[in-house]
């Protein structure tokens, strides 16, 4: 909230520097965020948080500033009579609560014979500086004591109240009000109002009606000082739309103490510049005013939160200079709390009091000794994996992403994945962030998509995320954590080297370098079938069985509904399933005693002959003999017949018990040969 | 001619005309007189058939000898035309660029998340998951945030259909650990969470937290400074100075924000702290008694801290990004800097 320095000064004894005052309100948990020059005045925006609504007033601020400073306060004589005095309930005003549960208090003053006119400079400015504009005189003291005193007033014009009546009640199905901002409120029973004898005349605590509204001609005037529940305001406030200076304080609570002492503060000022009478006694209807609280807290205690060694002496000065009356008995001290700190009811709010005023720069700093390599039940079990993950893609070249969980359905649905088990949001900004995402997917080719816009033309990323899916089961949301990948572009090329477009193998091979690097033993890459991806570029990871995930060519559909019209390749991949097949622990193999030896042999066979094919024939043929199968040449075209390829591999032979000779490898490689020719129809070139 | 004799013929032509080649054509040529398809080693392979039975292995053996030799030659010779012809401007123009390898990077946030990790894991701190997906309770209700109360406006929510929400703070970490494990407990998580706040430089609906905290007998705000202050000293430098400031959190009583003195500035103020000298990086406090009741750990007996922090704002903070987009858009020119 918005506070202006001179007014704050008002209020204290000794005279203040404004940088002083800032560094202790700041450290006394008040943060100060600016201060701006207007007119002079040093007016400060003041950081209130939601426990301490007795801080929206200046004089609650100065209350704060008198405590951490040790400066006395000073306030007007008519607030220090009247604090926590509550006026007879039957005064000249006709007053009746109807939900006492909703208004708890309600305070009306008659005054006669207010001059309504423009308020003088001194006002106008105490208000412009808090951010208020100036309507008249009458308004402007209300407003006025608003901000002073943190109490919301209200002010009718008493000769257009029907029958000088204030009945507080429910709004009744179908009534409407025409509040001062000249919009006309369809109200009903959520919502709490002042009504006369016959209508509603103020939406209570929020706003009031432009019928009765402070206008030249009001000769005579209502003045209103109540309680109202903070959730009635609240939830008031959120149906109407509508908040103000009063709600706000209203949603936070009043102090008990102040609202009939506000009233009295108002009818001072109306005196003193409008001119008029305060007419007859005053009505302060509803509850009494509530015994102030007591807290005792023990001093041992405060040593066992805090670790500091503090003297009774001074946590007795520092509960005076809260009001908190402290007496202090044996090992323990007994305050009374200040109607208006409802914030403190037990003994760490005391605790919490004593912390920030002594100052948490003196508390001393010390690192605390912790029981070490205790395991725990929600312990992080993909940490490791993810971080392998990480190093072996970025060593592979590979960028990591991070993209949002919140997407929108038409994403999911561009990806050609059905719009089933969807966690979707109840109340989403857009419709660009309505459902948590089934897959990391769709925020890939959005980021291709994004890069190939800004004509990066080298694309290889992953990301490390979960996606949600709603178990039918559960009925709970699943998160799980999730690896995609997605290449695209080109490989730049250089002086030595030409640029390639990246393609299938470029990804297969990624795949292959992570699940060999991860110590996945016996997995399988097969044909597969998935919603985003080309029906025979989609391939599956197979570990017994099970897949761990996918990758391949996405549709050329489905990438043009990203608005790529290059070729990609992407990859979803399961971390759950992949800790269960993964072996991150590394084992020593003993480097190979004898030489290997290496062959070369050229194929020609019928393109349907699968590489995988040719690979378990040469493995079945040279079982332990063979220790790599590479393939360096393949070829298809004019040079050949059609409908065949030629396919060059280099094979390696080695045996881990002696040095195969020469005729040893001839008669394996022999053996490989006449299998190809035999089992495969391959002619050996 | 034996048909032997006829090979070693063969293999010393071959030998001579390889090395007197004297370009790639010619050695093109050399190649396809005698490996090409009418090649003599090959017409010498056809002719292996009319070898006797007894010189047979010999002979093929000798063909599969002579073919790899000539083969090796021909590319020796080839290569050392290759590196005569290339060494012009290899070896003249050490200036040219280095032929550079794609190196892939880790994304920023990672990055930070990882290293605040690890000077917290040092510390003792073990990382915890907790779910993004949480019920009113986690994350309100256990953590001293009733319904209907002013601090929940601090906290607006995403809401999904089934009634649960997004949690707006990894807070609901601390319900989530003390509900299953006896103190001690020291456990960090890092995670997301989500807020309906519009995006723009600085705001985003979804972020990165860590939480950090501790349960035992004895522990005490001065630790919570302790474990903050070397948190600091660890991630920021030695010289930065850091600032305890009241503050606020319905799940910590005393409550603290946390500041650091701006490393850019050195404190003197400039645009990155607003000209404050200090940047806000966290918040903590000592856990709230209330808390302790929910999850049944007895207030009299334990005590405990926790902090938690914006990991995008630090990131930013660190690396000087002035735009919190710029994380999630993951331009490549973006992601290749850090």
């Amino acid at each position: 909230m918005r506070v202006s320095f001179d007014w704050l000064k008002d209020f204290m004894e000794a005279k203040i520097d404004v940088n002083k005052a800032q560094s202790f309100l700041t450290m006394a948990g008040l943060e100060i965020t600016s201060i701006a020059d207007i007119d002079g005045d040093h007016v400060m925006e003041i950081e209130v948080t939601p426990n301490r609504p007795d801080c929206l007033s200046v004089l609650g601020i100065a209350r704060e500033l008198s405590a951490a400073s040790g400066i006395a306060i000073k306030l007007p004589d008519s607030v220090r009579k009247n604090f926590m005095k509550k006026g007879s309930a039957r005064g000249n005003v006709k007053i009746e609560i109807l939900d006492k549960h909703a208004c708890s208090r309600y305070v009306g003053c008659i005054m006669k014979n207010v001059k309504v006119g423009p308020s003088s400079k001194w006002l106008v400015q105490r208000l412009n500086a808090m951010g208020v504009r100036s309507v008249n005189n009458i308004v402007d003291i209300t407003n006025y004591a608003l901000f002073e005193l943190g109490q919301p007033l209200h002010a009718f014009d008493l000769d257009k109240l029907e029958k000088n009546r204030i009945i507080v009640r429910r709004a009744r199905k179908g009534e409407s009000i025409v509040t001062i901002d000249g919009i006309t409120r369809t109200l009903d029973p959520n919502v709490l109002v002042i009504a006369d004898a016959s209508r509603p005349v103020a939406v209570a605590g929020i706003m009031g009606g432009r019928d009765t509204e402070i206008t030249a001609d009001t000769k005579n005037i209502l003045i209103e000082s109540a309680c109202f529940n903070p959730v009635v305001i609240r939830k008031a406030c959120r149906q109407l739309g509508l908040a103000s200076e009063s709600s706000y304080r209203f949603e936070r609570g009043v102090d008990q103490g102040m609202i009939f002492a506000s009233s009295i503060r108002a009818q001072e000022l109306v005196e003193e510049i409008a001119g008029g009478r305060t007419a007859g006694e005053m009505s302060d209807i509803g509850t009494a005013i509530e015994k102030e609280k007591e807290i005792t807290i023990s001093l041992d205690e405060v040593a066992r939160i805090l670790g500091i060694d503090i003297s009774p002496e001074r946590i007795k000065d520092i509960f005076k200079r809260l009001n908190l009356d402290p007496i202090k008995k044996k090992d323990k001290i007994f305050v009374t709390v200040p109607s208006y700190r409802r914030d403190l009811n037990k003994d760490i709010d005391l605790i919490e009091e004593i912390a920030r005023l002594y100052g948490y720069d003196k508390i001393p700093s010390r690192l605390p000794s912790f029981t070490p390599h205790k395991t725990y039940q929600l312990e992080k079990k993909t940490t490791s994996l993810e971080n392998e993950i990480r190093k072996i893609l970025c060593g592979a070249g590979l960028n990591e992403i991070m993209t949002y969980s919140l997407t929108s359905r038409n994403s999911v649905e561009r990806l050609g994945i059905p719009l089933e088990n969807m966690v979707s949001l109840k109340n989403p900004m857009s419709s660009q962030q309505e459902i948590m995402r089934p897959s990391l997917l769709s925020e890939m080719l959005e980021v291709l998509n994004w890069n190939l816009n800004r004509k990066n033309i080298l694309l290889q990323l992953f990301e490390l995320n979960k996606i949600y899916i709603m178990n039918k089961t559960t009925g709970q949301a699943d998160e799980t954590p999730n690896l995609s990948i997605g290449i695209c572009g080109n490989k730049s090329g250089n002086w030595k080297e030409k640029p390639r477009e990246l393609d299938f193998f470029d990804l297969k091979g990624i795949i292959e370098i992570l699940i060999d690097s991860l110590g996945v033993s016996g997995y399988r890459i097969e044909k597969t079938t998935h919603p985003s991806l080309k029906e025979n570029m989609s391939m599956a990871i197979n570990v017994n069985g099970k897949a761990c995930g996918v990758f391949g060519e996405v549709k050329e559909d489905v990438a043009r509904r990203f608005d790529i019209k290059r070729k990609v390749y992407a990859a979803e991949i399961s971390l759950d399933n992949l800790l269960g097949c993964a072996n991150l622990k590394k084992t020593f193999t003993a480097l190979p005693k004898y030489p290997s030896v290496k062959r070369d042999i050229a194929i020609l066979l019928d393109d349907t002959i699968n590489a995988s094919g040719i690979y378990d024939v040469i493995k079945e043929e040279a079982r332990e003999l063979v220790k790599s199968v590479d393939v360096f040449d393949l070829y298809k075209g004019q040079q050949i017949q059609e409908g065949k390829k030629s396919l060059a591999y280099t094979i390696e032979y080695r045996s881990d018990e002696r040095t195969l000779n020469d005729k040893e490898v001839n008669d394996v490689h022999k053996k490989v040969q006449d299998a190809l020719t035999k089992r495969l129809g391959a002619q050996i070139r | 001619m034996k048909f032997i004799d006829k090979l070693k013929e063969i293999e010393k032509t071959a030998i001579k005309e390889i090395s007197d080649s004297p370009n790639v054509g010619e050695l093109e040529n050399t190649r396809v007189k005698y490996l090409g398809r009418k090649g003599l080693v090959t017409d010498a392979i056809k002719g292996i058939k009319s070898v006797s039975k007894k010189d047979k292995p010999e002979a093929g053996m000798f063909i599969n000898k002579l073919k790899q030799k000539i083969t090796i030659l021909l590319e020796e010779r080839e290569k050392g035309f290759r590196t005569k012809e290339t060494m012009v401007f290899e070896n003249n123009d050490m200036t040219l660029p280095g032929i550079k390898r794609e190196l892939g990077h880790s994304h920023p946030l990672v990055k930070t998340t990882q290293e605040i990790i690890e000077i917290f894991g040092k510390m003792g701190f073990k990382a915890v998951e907790s779910p993004e997906i949480e019920t009113e309770y986690y994350n309100f209700e256990a953590l001293n945030i009733p319904k209907n109360h002013p601090s929940r406006e601090t906290f607006h929510t995403f809401y999904i259909e089934n009634g649960n929400l997004l949690r707006s703070q990894t807070s609901t970490s601390q319900i989530r650990v003390m509900e299953k494990e006896k103190p001690p407990i020291q456990v960090i998580h890092a995670g997301k969470v989500y807020r309906p706040d519009a995006v723009d430089a600085s705001h985003s609906f979804m972020f990165y937290q860590i939480e950090g905290f501790m349960v035992d007998k004895g522990i005490q705000f001065s630790d919570l400074k302790g474990v903050l202050e070397r948190f600091a000293k660890e991630y920021f430098g030695e010289n930065v100075k850091m600032r305890f400031r009241p503050h606020f959190f319905p799940f910590t009583e005393p409550s603290a924000e946390v500041d650091i003195s701006c490393f850019i500035c050195n404190g003197k103020g400039c645009r990155v702290c607003s000209q404050r000298g200090w940047l806000e990086v966290l918040g903590s406090g000592m856990i709230n008694p209330r808390v302790f009741e929910f999850v049944k750990i007895d207030p009299a007996v334990y005590t405990g801290f926790a902090f938690g922090m914006g990991v995008d704002r630090i990131c930013m903070l660190k690396y000087g990004i002035d735009d919190i987009r710029l994380l999630y858009e993951n331009d490549v020119r973006f992601l290749r800097q850090f």
